[in-house]
């Protein structure tokens, strides 16, 4: 009865959260983070709540989000949802050909924000300038131009190789590191590389896009991912946004953010006021502090930690004497700490949705093997003659473990657990892709804004956080686990 | 009244006999010593009586009941049990290590600090030994620690597995002598030995094993002046009782 009745309460909390606002979600990149800030400040100016659930991990993270109702809306663009999602042949599609499938699903996309982030061909605009060049047609007529591609560029079929065909090239290219490629074109080393078109990069070393003037690049139209059922209203709204933002202006609002620091907030809201939205909204969602990310940080590890101890302590205890189960046990455990993070969390959506519950699942999940491994080995190399004396002089089994086994496994086990704790910390840190907050979000957003400081204020404090768990455990160890008992010095 | 009975029992670990069709009836209040080399099958005989190990055929008799393998715990609390190196717990003090199955059993602090002391007192060991750990004292100390852990129930049965082989001469001397002193005549006392020496000086009943069967028994004098073969004979030269 209990149970129903807290599943009703379950049923209702989940309910009435998804009539109440509008979930926004975000991939863990400056322009994505921007396009939902953005959709976010109108759907506000037009009365409704907004839940921001930005930095989400990737594709498969937003994607199994917007599916399961965990979002309403992401922005995605056209070429990755007809390859990566919907696998279907065309990298090109019609959006109302992707519309069509997407509508079994529940979901759909609205029209473009205007803008193509395909793949495109940089070069310095004074350069161009002199040569008298604009399209990628005309760079064969130039073979002295030194280019250098990033690798996956060079190596994907849809990449260099094609493009060469298509344009009829015969430069030979070198490979470069794509963050390496702006310095390098900036410092004179090299003339041409591959660039996303939307780049805010591009404004800041004053590179200039050739057009692609035979159509070979696949189109990657921007577009708000949504669940059909969005309310008409959010939908007209979003509506507006219609084809505002060409190339030119993403690229501009993103070297806004990248270049001169500004927040995604006030970039945003810049945008919507030049657009004649001027009822913006007076509250500026700005970022959690470092004291509030650092506490999530430490809920999140330290309640995963407690349910790593609580299954593997007990589970270590049950199957150690027997060889065979202790090996299944750990292989398991094992088996668990091999699925990657972002995998892992993304399965887990579909279960949990996203946000603390499955970052807590996961780390978790994770914690098990050092702490269910720990105390099956510090039970199982205990002294043999140890353990038949605490049998033969009259324990019950329950009195063996309390008495003599636990506390000669004690210091390993605690290695155990510290280990488990120190992991958690700095895996949690990932938590910030399924929009559980901690010293991960500072570190994804600043990774997507190539913001050093922003990064810091994350890494620094995990850092620190898991310097004072190693000093934490030592402290407990002192407290609990005799010296003599941590050299090993038993008498035999 | 016997002490222990031992009915045909059969005992194999991988298709060899350990013990193969023993019996003995051991008499109480006294001290009987098991006596054989390596592999004999003298200490699994020891073990199938407080149950860690249970024979595969036959029957063992505790003061004329049948060991209850149910309630094995309770059973062994009326058994001390001491083993070769004492195999005292490394992260118990000396006095937790003696009092452990006292606390356990329930019993008032009182009466476990009045036995504690008097043990200590008997056996020699120093008062300040109390709060060590069993690391900081020499082997003949960790002995006798494990000889006050094993008593301090008083149980009537003690089983001694070669309790004293890994000491030094003089210091297995000394223990005997207090040994001696502090069992009293109700204790039936079974002692697992390879040295005819011990148990010339502590038993007054021998048990000669070979690969698994009883080859001779009785009072050890008797044995010594009649043993029934050379084999027997050879466990006595350099032995002097």
């Amino acid at each position: 009865m209990v149970k129903y009745i807290f599943l009703a309460f379950l049923c209702y909390l989940h309910v009435s959260s998804s009539l109440a606002a509008i979930t926004i979600g975000t991939k863990n990149f400056n322009e994505s983070y921007l396009l939902g800030e953005i959709m976010a400040q109108l759907l506000e100016v037009e009365g409704f709540e907004v839940e921001r659930r930005f930095g989400l991990g990737g594709t498969l993270v937003c994607y199994e989000a917007l599916l399961s109702g965990e979002i309403d809306i992401y922005v995605e663009y056209t070429g990755t949802l007809a390859q990566v999602i919907l696998k279907h042949g065309n990298s090109t599609p019609e959006i109302s050909d992707l519309n069509r499938i997407l509508a079994a699903k529940g979901l759909r996309v609205l029209e473009s924000f205007g803008f193509n982030n395909t793949y495109a061909i940089a070069i310095k605009e004074a350069l161009a300038t002199e040569l008298k060049i604009d399209r990628i047609a005309q760079l064969r007529s130039q073979p002295d131009l030194r280019m250098a591609f990033s690798l996956e560029f060079l190596n994907r079929e849809d990449g260099w190789p094609g493009l060469m065909r298509k344009y009829n090239l015969s430069a030979n290219p070198r490979g470069i590191e794509h963050g390496l490629a702006y310095q390098a074109i900036h410092e004179g080393k090299i003339d041409i590389t591959d660039a996303y078109s939307t780049d805010g990069d591009l404004e800041r070393y004053r590179l200039t896009v050739l057009s692609d003037d035979q159509g070979y690049f696949p189109q990657y139209l921007a577009v708000p991912f949504v669940r059909s059922g969005l309310p008409k209203l959010a939908l007209k709204a979003l509506s507006q946004l219609e084809g505002l933002i060409d190339d030119e202006r993403m690229r501009a609002l993103n070297g806004q953010t990248i270049i001169h620091g500004n927040t995604f907030s006030e970039v945003a809201r810049t945008f919507l006021i030049e657009q004649g939205f001027t009822q913006s909204p007076s509250s500026i969602n700005s970022m959690p502090s470092i004291l509030d990310n650092t506490i999530t940080h430490l809920k999140l590890t330290l309640i995963a930690l407690v349910l790593g101890v609580l299954l593997g302590l007990p589970l270590g205890i049950i199957v150690f004497r027997s060889n065979m189960a202790a090996r299944v046990m750990v292989y398991c455990a094992g088996l668990l700490q091999t699925i990657p993070s972002i995998a892992l969390l993304a399965l887990m959506i579909p279960l949990f949705g996203i946000g603390e519950v499955p970052a807590i699942i996961a780390l978790f999940l994770y914690s098990i093997l050092p702490i269910l491994r720990n105390t099956i080995t510090a039970l199982v190399t205990i002294d043999p003659l140890l353990k038949r004396v605490a049998e033969a002089i009259g324990l019950t089994s329950a009195q063996q473990l309390r008495y003599v086994l636990l506390p000669m496994a004690l210091p390993t086990i605690l290695a155990g657990i510290k280990t488990a704790a120190i992991i958690s910390i700095g895996t949690a840190t990932l938590a910030a892709f399924i929009g559980a907050g901690g010293l991960g979000e500072p570190i994804v957003t600043g990774l997507a804004l190539n913001d050093t400081d922003l990064i810091l204020q994350g890494a620094i404090p995990a850092a620190g956080l898991a310097i004072c768990v190693e000093l934490f455990f030592e402290l407990l160890e002192r407290l609990l686990v005799k010296p003599h008992m941590l050299q090993n010095e038993f008498p035999s | 009244m016997s002490a222990i009975t031992f009915e045909n029992i059969f005992k194999s670990y991988r298709q060899t006999f350990v013990l193969n069709d023993v019996s003995l009836i051991l008499p109480a209040g006294q001290t009987t010593a098991i006596v054989g080399e390596s592999g004999s099958g003298k200490s699994t005989l020891l073990q199938l009586v407080n149950g860690l190990v249970r024979p595969d055929r036959g029957i063992i008799r505790i003061e004329e009941k049948e060991l209850n393998y149910q309630y094995i715990s309770s059973v062994r609390k009326k058994m001390g049990y001491v083993v070769q190196g004492a195999g005292l717990f490394p992260h118990l003090t000396i006095r937790e290590n003696i009092t452990l199955l006292a606390r356990l059993s329930g019993w008032h602090q009182h009466a476990i600090d009045e036995r504690y002391d008097g043990f200590l007192e008997a056996f020699g060991l120093n008062k300040d030994l109390s709060e060590r750990y069993p690391h900081s004292l020499s082997g003949g100390q960790q002995q006798r620690v494990g000889l006050c852990r094993a008593m301090i129930l008083d149980p009537k049965l003690l089983l001694l597995d070669e309790p004293f082989s890994a000491l030094d001469p003089i210091t297995r001397e000394a223990i005997y002598e207090k040994f001696l002193q502090v069992i009293n005549r109700e204790k039936s006392i079974l002692l697992v030995t390879h040295d005819m020496n011990e148990a010339l000086k502590l038993a007054s009943y021998l048990v000669i094993l070979r690969n698994g069967k009883v080859i001779q028994e009785g009072d050890p004098y008797n044995v010594a002046n009649h043993p029934v073969n050379q084999y027997v004979e050879r466990f006595f030269v350099g032995a002097h009782g």
